[in-house]
């Protein structure tokens, strides 16, 4: 149990359900293996949470990495460590961020570890969508608020710009 | 002194009785004259002695009688004067005594009519003050029920106004609420149809604004782009302090 690491498993299962639509089906299968554990069979879970993260998508996990010679981790060891997950990635901050388009997955994957380093965080992304800002984001994290809207950027504009706006309108 | 009118009647009783008294002792002297004439022819010597004498006494008689009338008369037409008199004097005395009771009565009437009058007058008076003093408060009276009356009225036409203006207030009031409902419904659909023809406008005036500051309009990689930019810029400008929003 010792040699894997959570929080680097964590990082990496947020960086691809990296909003809180995705990773809210993944901690509920999480939920759901673990009490399968104790309900109704005791089959190996190293297979069942394979079900949850292939080991094709995340080979870098450490469940995998470090068992790779290994696959049938002992049960014990694998609930250990799917509690453990669980319990991180339920504890994992929202930060909220406002675009004017759709953003597509890949592009939230993109944009998941730029606003991570910002936050400073692992966290998971709540997009909201409002084509009033134009462009730009809106992010919202831990009680803290930035506006990095294109409509502010052209407020800004309008003051400064002032006269040559109302020649435009 | 007064005229005793009982006395006057009496004087002229007495000069009648004396006047009748002595044309009866005539009559009667002529009857025994006769008498005696016949007497005296019965027996001429005696009878013209009887005559004679008879005549003598009948003539003393009548000439006694003669007197005693004349003295009667004498008397009478003195006692008739003096009872004339008497009576001229009580006529006058009763002319001036009645003159006097005229004039007293007169003066007694004339005071009882000046006492009257100025009774009439004083009752006249009363009646008068009476009548004008219930006049006046009939006056009052009717003042007061006028002024009531108006007073009444005044707050009748107060009452009426004041419900009235309460009514145009609120007519007013309502008509100004439509009023401005109205209006407020065209400012609104009028700043629809603004705000319409500016978000018309907007994009147009977003896309030069974008144009200015960007360079291009913005389509989704733009849009993707732009926001990987600011986040760079963000975190490289340092907006993040120790890494953190």
């Amino acid at each position: 149990m010792e040699s894997f690491n959570i929080s680097r498993d964590a990082e990496l299962i947020l960086s691809t359900y990296c909003t809180s639509e995705l990773l809210s089906p993944v901690v509920s299968k999480l939920e759901t293996l673990i009490t399968s554990y104790y309900n109704i069979n005791k089959s190996p879970l190293i297979s069942l949470f394979g079900e949850i993260f292939p080991s094709t998508s995340f080979p870098q996990l450490s469940i995998f990495r470090d068992n790779t010679s290994n696959p049938n981790v002992e049960n014990s060891s694998m609930l250990e460590y799917a509690k453990s997950l669980l319990e991180v990635l339920k504890k994992v901050k929202v930060s909220h961020v406002t675009l004017a388009f759709e953003p597509t997955e890949e592009y939230l994957r993109v944009l998941h570890p730029r606003i991570s380093a910002i936050v400073g965080s692992i966290m998971v992304l709540h997009v909201i969508v409002d084509r009033k800002i134009l462009g730009g984001c809106l992010l919202s994290f831990d009680g803290v608020y930035k506006d990095l809207s294109l409509v502010s950027y052209i407020n800004k504009y309008f003051l400064s710009n002032k006269q040559y706006v109302q020649k435009l309108l | 002194m007064p005229i005793n009118t009982a006395d006057v009647s009496s004087v002229y009783f007495t000069a009648l009785v004396l006047i009748v008294f002595l044309l009866f002792f005539s009559m009667l002297l002529f009857v025994v004259f006769l008498y005696f004439h016949g007497f005296v022819g019965r027996s001429k010597k005696e009878e013209a002695l009887v005559k004679e004498e008879n005549y003598n006494k009948a003539l003393k008689l009548l000439e006694a009688a003669r007197l005693r009338s004349l003295e009667l008369l004498d008397t009478s037409s003195k006692e008739a004067a003096a009872t004339l008199s008497k009576a001229q004097m009580l006529d006058a005395d009763a002319k001036q005594q009645l003159e006097s009771q005229l004039a007293a009565l007169a003066t007694k009437q004339f005071n009882t009519l000046d006492e009257l009058s100025k009774a009439l007058f004083s009752e006249y008076k009363r009646q008068v003050e009476e009548e004008k003093r219930k006049n006046i408060e009939t006056l009052s009276n009717v003042s007061h029920d006028i002024e009531n009356e108006l007073v009444n009225e005044v707050k009748d036409f107060k009452n009426l106004l004041q419900k009235e203006t309460i009514e145009k207030e609120k007519e007013v009031e309502t008509r100004i609420n439509a009023d401005y409902s109205s209006i407020e419904k065209e400012m609104n659909e009028y700043r629809q149809r603004k705000l319409a023809k500016i978000d018309e406008n907007i994009y147009e005036i977003l896309a030069d604004l974008s144009k200015q500051i960007l360079g291009k309009a913005l389509n989704l990689e733009d849009h993707q782009n732009l926001v990987l930019k600011i986040l760079e810029d963000v975190k490289s400008q340092g907006v993040a302090q120790n890494g953190k929003l």
